[in-house]
């Protein structure tokens, strides 16, 4: 069990063993799932979700799992109409709802804001998405999916796509993946390549050699995880946006070059990087990793309330 | 000629790079310190480096908080202060590993700048200084 862990804010805050241990747990979270028969882990513990900008597929994971522990839920999920609207400080929303409440999820709209909830509250606080800055619950089970279907991360040849730039979650990923030993393929439209600082950090601190380039194509043949992400239209401008399409969205004529046994993920909700066509090849997988965030987020909340 | 760059009593900001006497001048006026009477020396020959910036305040006396923040734009600096017309301290900040507050996190989308928290950041290089916020991990150059 990883004792001293006291929030979840930063999926770079977990040691490889407390990371291997939740992995654990949720495996057999998941055989309390598959029994589909009550359970008290949690009876008598309450789960607040304070979402401050909606976020209702996140939400509902965080409640679902709170619930098959047999807790129970509270919480808003916009933050207009509550005490916050009318301007109350973060700090005093979170010292209030800590008295409420055995443990905190926060979704707040500015990054870094899940930090300072922990310095205002005598609960754990999980950091539900700070801005764009972190979603670490996401990176966990993104993890989990690809640890149950690989069984290892070391060797592995796993590809990210999308914005690089501005989809900051992905910067953890794959930092979290270096760490693990995985081999690294940044495809992403000119202009939205990984920052500078991320490379630096997986070449000098992790010494991890990434592979960049603009085109998915180009490496598809050798991955074994694809791990598409969203482009929004805006970052690149309507031409860019035309030109580089191909690049980035996944459609049977792309999967054909893919490894039979790779796997195919995605955050969801997806706008067009893969193609619908897809979802019936067995390599498609985004839905089922979508699930996967009810057993790692129900590991993860027994682990902070120290019930497990 | 010379007397004129000559202050009794005062601080003495040295090995500033080319264009950062200006910028310094600027910046102690912004934090509304050094406002007595200044001297801005630009393109000064050097030993360490072929030019310096230089700047002198009259009846002044930085503070080791103002030099510190002035290191981390000028890693270099060192700063004198004169009394009666003798060095009675050298002050050569040492850039910590972590500093508080000395300037806001460059990203606009930071907690720390909505509500009025305590900017903290770890520095993650000394020459060039570069900050990482505790909070939303930017990382950037001050300035
Ligand atoms: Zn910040």
């Amino acid at each position: 069990m990883p004792e001293s862990l006291k929030s979840f804010i930063n999926i770079s805050d977990l040691t490889e063993k407390q990371l291997y241990d939740l992995f654990d747990i949720a495996d057999s979270m998941q055989e309390i799932l598959d029994k589909k028969e009550p359970c008290d882990i949690c009876k008598g513990k309450i789960l607040a979700t304070l979402f401050y900008e909606p976020s209702t597929r996140t939400r509902l994971s965080f409640e679902c799992a709170m619930l098959r522990l047999g807790g129970k839920v509270l919480g808003f999920s916009d933050a207009s109409g509550s005490s916050v609207s009318k301007g109350e400080s973060l700090a005093d929303t979170i010292r209030t709802v800590a008295g409420y409440s055995d443990v905190i999820t926060l979704r707040h709209p500015h990054e870094g804001s899940a930090r300072v909830a922990t310095l205002y509250s005598h609960v754990p606080i999980i950091n539900a998405g700070d801005g764009g800055h972190q979603h670490p619950t996401q990176c966990l089970l993104d993890l989990y999916t690809i640890l149950k279907k690989k069984n290892t991360f070391a060797g592995l040849n796993v590809m990210i796509s999308g914005d690089l730039k501005f989809g900051r979650t992905t910067h953890s990923l794959a930092i979290a993946l270096g760490r693990l030993g995985a081999n690294l393929y940044f495809a992403s439209p000119p202009g939205l390549e990984m920052p500078d600082y991320i490379i630096h950090q997986l070449e000098s601190d992790l010494h991890v050699q990434p592979i960049i380039f603009h085109d998915l194509r180009e490496h598809i043949g050798i991955a074994d995880v694809v791990y598409m992400t969203r482009v929004q239209r805006e970052r690149l401008g309507e031409m860019e946006y035309l030109k580089y399409r191909g690049s980035y969205v996944l459609g049977n004529e792309t999967l054909h070059e893919t490894k039979s046994d790779a796997i195919i993920l995605h955050p969801l909700p997806r706008v067009g990087e893969i193609k619908p066509e897809v979802d019936a090849d067995p390599r498609a997988i985004y839905f089922e990793q979508a699930y996967n965030g009810v057993p790692v987020r129900m590991a993860l909340i027994a682990t902070l309330l120290g019930v497990i | 000629m010379k007397s004129m760059h000559i202050i009794h009593n005062g601080t003495v900001i040295d090995h500033l790079p080319p264009g950062m006497g200006i910028r310094c001048f600027e910046l102690l006026q912004k934090r509304n310190i050094g406002t007595e009477a200044t001297i801005v020396f630009m393109n000064m020959p050097s030993s360490k480096c072929a030019t310096k910036d230089m700047v002198k305040i009259q009846d002044f006396r930085l503070d080791e908080e103002t030099a510190t923040y002035l290191s981390m734009l000028a890693p270099e600096v060192t700063i004198n202060i004169i009394e009666n017309g003798d060095i009675v301290k050298k002050i050569k900040p040492q850039i910590p590993d972590e500093v508080q507050s000395i300037v806001p996190c460059i990203n606009s989308r930071c907690i720390t700048n909505t509500e009025g928290y305590t900017s903290e950041f770890f520095v993650t290089s000394k020459n060039p200084v570069r900050l990482k916020c505790k909070y939303c991990e930017f990382e950037f150059k001050p300035e």
